[in-house]
């Protein structure tokens, strides 16, 4: 199709050609964005390999002092006029050294002891035995799996870091060489340790975040995630027993291995997708609506509205959607039943059968969902809305413009170039929307037929997550993998669309 | 200058990340004669003062040592869960329903009980009791716990100026009674596989059989729900459903609300809602064990689910002879008694058991009564509740009476095959 066929269109079909269009464009999108990340991947095997080459190849070419500094770090710098930055260094190896020794190693090689035939993580069991002094059970506490994987991965990373602080040291060694052969100085110690102050202050700055950041989300993340290829449930619970490593068993059963299974996770999905687009949309556009209607001139106490609206947010959804859950409520009777079903019945002749009728129960759902959220999203309008200059309206209104015009051509482009980002976070936010879910239905009804492992017809993969981690069966295996696949779409999808939406492309235009 | 304000702000956010973070273990040293004994004891909200009187009547009675006693609230129901969260740091003593044993031990959350200890409560409980607190690894009978009370159960509790003693013995009876003064009969079939299960084992035949490997994980699992015998109970079911007088989608604040208001005038639940059933019915009310239901065309009683609720010791507390020598003491015969008279609950202990007493009481003796033909809620398959509370879902959804014999039989090969493994 070319550009003037485009233009000949009526909205709707300018409309639908955009969504077709968008649809089509994914997998090529998907597609660039996995070359990108294969490029990222290929890049950082280059710069591996040219660090091996420099090592062997510095290492021919170094004379005694930068051969001496690939055994003792930092002797190359001490050698040459640099003493302090030499001490660091050895500070340093040598504290790997002990960390390796007294902790490092032996987590490591309990961690890989089962690596690769699929056995258990760790070597010695937990066992009871008969303490005839006290006359009691006593238990000599063996290896914990879980520590082994948290401390292996924490010592993996370690020696990553390890290495990265060597081979910067070899490269200096072998830089200062040059420069002592040249007859020039080394940089003082001062001198270095100043500039960290003024040129480079991005080091000092950030490396505490940086820290933070790897301790508490980096190392949790990669455990998390290492969980998933185990057997690690409430059969296998730590310390009592070892986990075993299974490989990729926990993804197969998922995806077709175990069919019961596969077909519950794909309902699953299903529905949370459905949700996060309904849960979005009607929130955004219906928060849009309301601060449009708020906004119009002539329209009075436009404070009091604003403050009703906000009064939702004001009460803690815990005890509002519990209320909400119960005035739903369907009993055998309608006596039995909530007042908002008892309403319903009375006016309409509608029997409303939430928590017994799964599309029932959604339904409702989004519609509770609109009362929490709108007051939300209207906040948020009102904002951008009194923002859009008054003349783009105002020439609007000369040229002839009806208000539907008005709002397709000026407000809604203009709330989305602003909004895009925001309604990205929305939806992911929406796919793990724990609260409305859990507290209004509890993930039911059930359904004896569509689902099983303890998932019901109105649960998000989140709440099943959280059903399955911290039910009975303690099923941290399959939970670790729904964890992953969640990570994957929101991680996927939010990429996809925030380079493509407006506000990423047209950054420049912002007025 | 604001370059090394904004360094130092960085670290003290990075201070207090890392101490709010703190780590919470406990100090390891074991206690030593003359060193103060401290037990962490978790019991329900409402045994709180009674568990205290108990505790400090232990530290009364062993002069010798000196004790602390540290307090946690935590429902039976609950305790399980909350232990497996974290063993390790776990209470030292704690109650919780007998149905979670299996978890707990795979855990290493529950300490072995032998020796003198293990003879005496065998020696003063009821063996079903003992039964409950013991699981068999690699062929030897093995005890974890200490049984506490034994009256997790169901019966039938009813108000006898709407029906006689001769009513309550059969479902049908007491459904065609209530229907004619336009009352309800509250039964939880809806949602809930633990009400639902006293249809089932009301015949024999129907069963389910699980076989634990030696670290307690269900290694086979057998279900014969599915059989002709089973689409019996489904058809039963199918017709008790279509019948207005039953209320099945209840809970216990829908039960006492409809005491209340007039509209229930018969429930099956269990002895923690004797309170606020006798606050409405006073001395009408009246106590029965489960009724007789048509099932095949024959009267068959119901039978059901008998619970108990047991102590342990947590496997990893580090006053273990010390936590056992307690729980051997909350669990006694004087505390049992003392149980059943503060808090009104059924005792394991054969002594307490026989007193005139618990003779005496209407609702414990009916329990007890039904301890005897009860199935023990032991060896469940852990895949059993969750498809078993959905079983009789679609006979709420929609018109009971539309369902075809084959759309139950769909249900019941569903549910086996969840459950089967």
């Amino acid at each position: 199709m070319d550009k003037n066929n485009y233009f000949l269109m009526n909205p709707f079909q300018k409309f639908f050609y955009k969504v077709g269009k968008a649809i089509t464009g994914f997998p090529s999108a998907l597609g660039r964005f996995f070359c990108m990340l294969g490029r990222g991947i290929v890049n950082l095997f280059k710069g591996i390999g040219r660090a091996i080459k420099d090592y062997f190849v510095g290492f021919a070419k170094g004379n005694a002092l930068t051969k001496g500094s690939y055994a003792i770090m930092g002797l190359g710098h001490m050698g040459r006029g640099q003493a302090a930055k030499g001490v660091i260094y050895l500070l340093i190896e040598v504290l790997f050294v002990l960390y390796m020794v007294f902790f490092g190693a032996p987590y490591l090689g309990k961690f890989f002891y089962g690596f690769f035939n699929k056995g258990t993580v760790g070597i010695t069991e937990t066992a009871d035995f008969w303490n005839d002094d006290l006359g009691i059970y006593e238990k000599v506490v063996g290896d914990n799996s879980f520590k082994i994987i948290l401390y292996g991965i924490l010592t993996i990373f370690m020696i990553i870091f390890f290495l990265a602080i060597y081979h910067r040291s070899l490269k200096e060694s072998r830089e200062l060489e040059d420069i002592v052969k040249d007859g020039k100085k080394a940089v003082s110690f001062r001198k270095e340790a100043g500039e960290l102050m003024n040129e480079k202050f991005h080091i000092p700055l950030l490396s505490l975040p940086m820290l933070g950041l790897f301790v508490f989300t980096v190392v949790p993340l990669v455990t998390m995630i290492v969980i998933a290829f185990t057997n690690y449930d409430a059969s296998t619970e730590v310390p009592q027993h070892l986990f075993r490593w299974v490989g990729f068993e926990n993804f197969r059963d998922i995806f077709g291995g175990n069919s019961a299974l596969s077909g519950t996770f794909l309902r699953v999905l299903g529905w949370t997708l459905v949700w996060a687009f309904f849960a979005t949309f009607s929130n955004y556009f219906g928060g849009m609506i309301v601060a449009l209607l708020i906004n119009k001139k002539g329209i009075k106490c436009k404070k009091l509205f604003r403050t009703i609206f906000v009064m939702t947010i004001a009460v803690p959804q815990f005890v509002s959607l519990m209320i909400v859950s119960k005035m739903l409520a369907a009993g055998d009777s309608m006596e039995m039943s909530g007042i908002i079903t008892q309403i319903l019945y009375k006016l309409f002749g509608f029997q409303l059968k939430f928590g017994i009728n799964i599309t029932h129960t959604r339904v409702a759902i989004i519609l509770v969902n609109m009362w929490i959220g709108i007051p939300y999203s209207m906040l948020i309008c009102s904002g951008i809305l009194m923002n859009i200059p008054a003349d783009l309206y105002e020439s609007a209104r000369i040229d002839g413009a009806g208000p539907v015009k008005t709002f397709v051509k000026i407000t809604l482009p203009y709330m989305l170039f602003v909004t895009g980002p925001y309604l990205i976070t929305t939806f992911i936010g929406n796919i793990n929307n724990f609260n409305v879910i859990y507290l209004l239905s509890g993930g039911g009804p059930g359904d004896l037929l569509k689902y099983t492992s303890g998932a019901k017809g109105t649960d998000l993969l989140i709440t099943w997550l959280y059903k399955l981690s911290l039910g009975i069966d303690r099923n941290y295996k399959l939970a670790s993998v729904i964890g992953i696949l969640v990570f994957i779409i929101s991680a996927t999808f939010s990429l996809l669309v925030y380079n493509k939406s407006s506000a990423v492309k047209k950054e420049d235009q912002f007025q | 200058m604001k370059k090394t304000i904004a360094i130092l702000a960085l670290l003290a956010l990075a201070c207090f990340m890392v101490f709010a973070g703190g780590d919470d273990e406990k100090s390891s040293t074991p206690a030593s004669s003359g060193e103060k004994i401290t037990l962490t004891v978790w019991g329900s909200q409402e045994d709180q003062a009674m568990l205290k009187e108990m505790c400090n009547a232990y530290a009364a009675a062993n002069p010798d040592k000196s004790y602390k006693f540290l307090y946690g609230v935590q429902s039976e129901s609950d305790a399980a869960d909350k232990v497996l969260n974290d063993p390790e740091s776990g209470p030292d003593v704690f109650a919780f329903a007998s149905d979670q044993i299996n978890k707990l031990i795979q855990a290493g959350a529950l300490a072995r009980v032998g020796g003198s200890i293990l003879e005496d409560i065998k020696a003063s409980n009821s063996p079903e009791s003992i039964d409950a607190a013991t699981v068999t690894i690699s062929g030897e009978e093995r005890t974890y716990a200490f049984p506490m009370t034994g009256d997790n159960t169901y019966f039938l509790y009813y108000d006898s100026r709407e029906l006689s003693a001769e009513d309550v013995k059969s479902l049908d009876k007491m459904l065609s009674v209530a229907a004619a003064k336009g009352k309800q009969i509250a039964f939880k079939l809806y949602d809930d596989g633990w009400y639902l299960s006293s249809f089932f084992f009301a015949d024999s035949d129907l069963y389910y059989k699980v076989t634990y490997s030696d670290d307690l994980t269900e290694s086979a699992v057998s279900i014969n729900y599915d059989s002709a015998k089973g689409l019996d109970v489904m058809k039963a079911l199918r017709g008790y459903f279509a019948n207005s007088a039953l209320s099945a989608n209840v809970d216990d604040s829908k039960i006492i609300a409809g005491i209340q208001s007039g509209t229930i005038i018969a429930a099956v639940s269990g002895t923690w809602n004797k309170t606020a059933i006798q606050d409405v019915w006073g001395d009408n009310m009246a106590v029965a064990v489960l009724p007789t239901a048509t099932i095949g065309g024959k009267q068959i009683l119901l039978n059901g689910y008998f619970g108990y609720k047991l102590i342990g010791v947590n496997g990893y507390s580090q006053n273990k002879a010390e936590a056992l020598k307690l729980a051997q003491w909350l669990t006694n015969e004087q505390n049992q008694l003392k149980r059943f008279q503060v808090r009104g609950f059924g005792p394991t202990n054969t002594v307490v058991k026989a007193s005139k007493e618990i003779q005496n009481d209407a609702v414990i003796s009916v329990v007890l009564k039904q301890s005897e033909y009860f199935r023990t809620q032991k060896g469940v398959p852990g895949a059993y509740w969750t498809p078993m509370a959905s079983l009789t879902k679609q006979f709420v959804d929609v018109d009971p009476m539309t369902l075809s014999d084959a759309d139950l039989q769909a249900l019941l090969d569903s549910l086996c095959a969840q459950v089967r493994k």
